[in-house]
């Protein structure tokens, strides 16, 4: 549950990315795919990657922080499903519109269940974050309501 | 039985027979059925009895607004019987009689309805007062709809939102062009309607021949085969609201659909004829007797009459013919029509001046009439019938176009309000419109789907004249000629209101009570504006309508609160403290150790003693943690809280302390530097999401060049606190905590992982709060553990916290303070950096600094081994002066201690003041200079 990510914000953090060799979403609320990685653009600055590149990206942190960037340590639990379970159940708990037609590659930051969670999704379903200190709460939502 | 042969789209699954009971008593019927049409099918026609005088009541619309036939099952109540679908096994039973349904004593009320007009209530009662209790109570039992069972386990019924192009409301002719034109056109679409099946008046209109049927048929496989449309049915849109968000009220919940466009196509509902006994079961709406022929295969009666006033009430006519009932005559208020159709003699300009019978109907009394309510009795003409059907007019339901701000219009020729301007995306279609015809309605349905989608169409129809009689009501000396069936009103009832001054629409609904029933007046106000508008000798269109408020119809109160969500917010240690036993509470949204073990008294005394002896470890990761980074970040945080902290040494912790705009506490915590641009902020528990909410809203406010990093999830900490607590922790860091002295705090390593330590004194004299990655934080805290058990450390939870900071003389913000609390009450002007040019409720505080104290916080112990609870009231001259915020038994002192607001007066150290108990007797404190427990740890 818990997920490997990775955040990152500031002036520097789209240039200190594509330094380590990711490239970032044109759009603030959008994501891209990056080597079965996904790299979230969160804000006008701020970034969070999930996937294997985020530990690559922690190194790369230790090494060579950037200047005009700030390290954002996550601690979030992850949830996957698929889009049939995903029309089932987000609108159960979530008041936006998540459906994967009208979503595309936008980020939603948003509230589900009653806290805060980013969702993005594509053809294969969707991706789910919070907290991971919501994670057990979260996770026993999810499966009351058949995930 | 009154069961029809199979009819052609009947709802019926004839395969499949469901047993149930009604009253006690056994009836079968077939899966598809309602609860009504069952009963009816059986032979019965007393369902129900009316809400004032007990009067037996059948079928009126059978359209989900039979009020009068309400059932429960011990569980549920107020079901409608009308539009209940049987189910196997239910145990059904007429709500609000006494002795059932067929022999309800308290229709002994109707002998008295002469001493119980209309607002009798306003004007009895009130003389003898003591008798207001007894009138009250048997009030209440007499008036109750249904008996709460309040053992019933709680439904959880799911909340949805949904989102669409286009919505729907109403699923028949117009509402089903509507959905197809609007799908066509790319949109995606929501189509909801109440019934269990698409069709409207497509599934019962028929007029005898199957041509509508064929069309339904036809436009429901389209339907079907239109992915981009999503069919509600058995869902009614119980309201608009801003954003045109539109909530569907079905069996399985309630979907609150968010909908760019909105198409009210939701019809009209056919308004009952107002004569002497049009209450009696038997009598019934024409659209009612249609229903139960084509929906549920049942005869309505054997012999009818049928009252008419426009065209389509002869096709009730055909309708009733198709069904096998015999048609005695067609009773046509109108002066001219044809003197017979389908062989039925017609009797133009004739109304019904009564109908007679016991507990059903069993004939009427036609009479000639001038068409404004008075009928030639001494003309008349009884004819035997066991049914009496009304077609006469129709009201729009148009409840949803009001709440959107549709300003309506009365349309003269049709008799019936029609919009007349309708608010940006939200339209109208069909019979709402006052359009009638069937072409026409599927011609409207298509234009506004277009208009919605921005299109261009041909001007608005007009509607179809004639639709509805502008005055079909009967006067009747005896009375109980009924205008609203909910409320037992009968007309003289509106004269009497009038007659009192209550002659404005809203003021005579309040008086008269029409349209406050459960059916909110689909059946009664359009009778009832145009009867005050007869009184008022004014056009209907200047007496207006009473506000259309949400919900349409009512909304069982388990939908409302849908599934109810309860977050929980665990730490990373929550697991190691369940492993030992804790006992946890909710702080906020967390989950915490409130003491380990199972014996509160016994554990809070054993953790509160280590601490103060040997060293305590309490897990404080709910804290709120953020970084503030950047050039501008001092100056930021110097405005946000009221201390200094663009000098702040690197390497130091400064006490937190934030305000609102009027100077009151929000929060306190504590600012670590780490350095020139990098500094450590916590905050409290409870308080953590607001203070950050309110550090993102200022800093975007005030543009300073800073960042915020919000650390509260993914950072745990911990609090290691007593006087060993310094030697178990040298142990597993290289800080030198000699050096970090007081108030210090450094970026280091702890039993290996990244941590930062701050030395906080908040339960101990001598103690370091650890925070480091959420990921690390159970490998520090294990270490931590571990190291201590040679020095007797033990785990401690908040129990023993409150009690450890209220021996160090520490209150806690919203627990010692409230929603009034300055520093200056509790004596924090030390915290208060006034040479600074501003900090957030700075101009208040010194407006508040120039005016005398009222109360001031202080420390206090009792003379008496006594407890008394928080929040007793603190006495000074016989008047409230403060109150205990804080109060425990001191193990460590073996005395009472506590916090308490006194007056200004009384504050000094040796003041004596009086607490009043809990049971209202008096003790004295005595203040003392805080910490209580200085130098013990």
């Amino acid at each position: 549950m818990i997920a490997n990510t990775f955040g990152i914000k500031g002036k520097g953090a789209a240039t200190w990315l594509a330094a380590q060799g990711l490239g970032t979403p044109e759009q603030p609320n959008t994501w891209t795919a990056h080597d079965g990685s996904q790299v979230l653009r969160l804000g006008r600055g701020e970034y969070l990657v999930d996937g294997e590149a985020a530990m690559t990206l922690r190194a790369a942190w230790q090494n060579q922080p950037a200047s005009d960037a700030y390290l954002v340590p996550r601690y979030d639990a992850g949830f996957a499903f698929d889009l049939v379970s995903g029309r089932k159940v987000l609108p159960e708990i979530c008041a936006l519109d998540t459906r994967p037609e009208v979503m595309g590659n936008s980020v939603l930051m948003t509230s589900a269940a009653g806290i805060s969670v980013t969702l993005v999704c594509d053809e294969n379903g969707y991706r789910l974050w919070c907290d991971a200190t919501y994670g057990d709460y979260l996770q026993q939502v999810l499966q009351k309501l058949g995930i | 039985m009154s069961r029809l042969p199979v009819q052609s789209g009947e709802w019926l699954d004839r395969r499949r027979q469901v047993t149930f009971t009604f009253e006690g008593r056994p009836y079968t019927a077939f899966e598809g059925d309602s609860v009504t049409s069952a009963l009816w099918a059986a032979g019965e026609r007393i369902l129900g009895r009316s809400f004032k005088y007990h009067r037996p009541r059948g079928v009126l619309s059978l359209a989900n607004h039979d009020i009068n036939v309400m059932v429960e099952d011990g569980v549920q109540i107020n079901m409608r019987a009308d539009v209940l679908p049987v189910a196997e096994g239910m145990t059904l039973k007429a709500v609000n009689t006494w002795g059932g349904v067929k022999s309800d004593r308290y229709a002994l009320l109707g002998w008295l309805a002469p001493l119980l007009p209309a607002g009798f209530y306003y004007k009895a009662f009130h003389t003898p007062r003591a008798l207001f209790p007894m009138w009250e109570g048997l009030i209440r039992r007499l008036a109750g709809l249904g008996v709460l069972n309040p053992k019933a386990a709680r439904e959880v019924m799911p909340k949805t939102q949904l989102h669409c192009d286009v919505l729907v409301v109403g699923a028949g002719p117009a509402g089903l062009s509507a959905a197809l034109t609007a799908a066509r056109e790319g949109a995606h679409v929501i189509l909801a309607d109440e019934n269990a099946r698409l069709g409207g008046t497509l599934s019962y209109d028929h007029g005898g021949s199957d041509d509508a049927r064929a069309l339904l048929d036809k436009l429901q496989a389209e339907v079907a085969g239109t992915p981009n449309i999503e069919v509600h049915l058995a869902s009614y849109a119980a309201g608009w609201y801003a954003d045109n968000l539109v909530p569907l009220v079905g069996p399985q919940g309630m979907c609150k659909v968010r909908a760019g466009k909105v198409i009210v196509a939701g019809g009209a509902y056919e308004q009952p004829a107002v004569f002497r006994g049009n209450d009696l079961p038997g009598v019934m709406l024409g659209s009612a007797v249609q229903r139960l022929i084509r929906r549920y295969a049942v005869q309505p009666c054997r012999r009818a009459v049928v009252l008419v006033a426009h065209e389509a009430g002869y096709r009730v006519v055909k309708d009733l013919q198709a069904g096998g009932v015999v048609v005695a005559a067609i009773v046509d208020l109108r002066t001219e029509a044809a003197s017979s159709f389908g062989g039925v003699p017609v009797h133009a300009g004739h109304c019904i001046a009564e109908a007679v019978g016991k507990n059903s109907v069993e004939g009427v009394q036609i009479c000639p009439w001038d068409g404004q309510g008075n009928a030639d009795q001494a003309r008349g003409t009884f004819i035997a019938c066991d049914g009496v059907t009304m077609s006469v007019g129709y009201a729009p339901a148009a409840a949803l176009l009001y709440q959107a701000g549709t300003r309506m219009r009365f349309d003269a020729a049709a008799q019936q309000f029609v919009p007349e301007t309708l608010p940006p995306n939200v339209f109208a279609a069909g019979r709402v419109n006052g359009v009638y015809g069937l072409q026409e309605c599927l011609a409207d349905g298509a234009h506004a789907a277009l208009r919605a989608l921005g299109k261009a169409v041909a001007d608005a129809l007009i509607p179809t004249a004639g639709m509805s009689h502008p005055w079909p009501m009967v006067e009747h000396q005896k009375g109980k000629n009924f205008v609203d069936f909910d409320e037992d009103l009968q007309l003289k009832d509106f004269a009497a209101a009038v007659q009192e001054s209550f002659d404005n629409i809203e003021l005579m609904k309040r008086f008269t009570t029409v349209g406050m029933g459960p059916s909110q007046g689909k059946h009664s106000n359009m009778n009832a504006i145009r009867v005050l508008a007869r009184l008022r000798g004014e056009e209907v269109q200047k007496v207006g309508t009473t506000t259309a408020r949400p919900f349409f119809h009512p909304v069982p109160l388990g939908h409302l609160a849908g599934r109810t969500f309860h977050p929980e917010r665990r730490t990373p240690l929550h697991g190691w403290h369940e492993a030992q036993g804790a006992t946890f509470t909710t702080v906020g949204v967390w989950q915490r150790p409130a003491y380990y073990g199972t014996d509160k008294a016994a554990a809070v005394a054993a953790e509160a003693h280590a601490v103060r002896t040997a060293a305590g470890l309490i897990d404080v990761g709910t804290l709120g943690k953020f970084e503030v980074r950047g050039p501008q970040a001092g100056v930021f945080l110097e405005r946000f809280y009221t201390g200094h902290f663009v000098r702040q040494k690197v390497g130091s912790t400064r006490y937190a302390l934030l305000l609102d705009e009027s100077g009151v506490i929000v929060d306190d915590g504590v600012v670590a530097r780490f350095a020139e641009d990098y500094y450590y902020v916590t905050a409290s528990t409870s308080n953590a999401a607001a203070v950050y909410r309110e550090m993102t809203r200022r800093l975007q406010m005030w543009a300073l060049d800073a960042t915020i990093v919000n650390l509260t999830g993914s950072f745990g900490a911990l609090n290691i606190a007593g006087p060993m607590s310094a030697d178990i922790l040298r142990g597993l860091t290289p800080v030198d905590l000699a050096a970090l002295g007081n108030g210090g705090a450094i970026e280091t390593r702890v039993a290996g992982m990244a941590a930062r330590v701050v030395n906080v004194r908040f339960v101990a004299e001598l103690a370091y709060e650890i925070h480091a990655h959420a990921a690390d934080i159970a490998t520090l805290w294990q270490a931590l553990f571990d190291a201590g058990q040679a020095q007797g450390l033990r785990p401690f939870g908040t129990d023993t916290q409150r009690l450890l900071r209220l021996e160090m003389g520490h209150f806690i913000v919203g627990h010692d303070t409230d929603g009034l609390t300055t520093p200056l009450d509790v004596g924090l002007n030390w915290a208060l950096a006034d040479d600074k040019d501003f900090y957030i409720g700075q101009r208040s505080l010194q407006i508040q600094a120039r005016k005398p104290l009222a109360k001031q916080l202080v420390g206090f112990t009792l003379d008496a081994d006594q407890l008394p609870d928080e929040c007793c009231l603190v006495i000074r001259d016989g008047r409230i002066a403060g109150r205990v915020t804080s109060i425990a038994r001191s193990p460590t002192l073996n005395k009472v201690i506590g916090l308490a607001y006194v007056a200004p007066q009384d504050a000094a150290p040796g003041s004596r003041f009086i607490i009043r108990r809990q049971d209202g007797a008096e003790i004295v404190a005595t203040v003392v200079a805080t910490p209580f427990v200085e130098g013990r740890s």
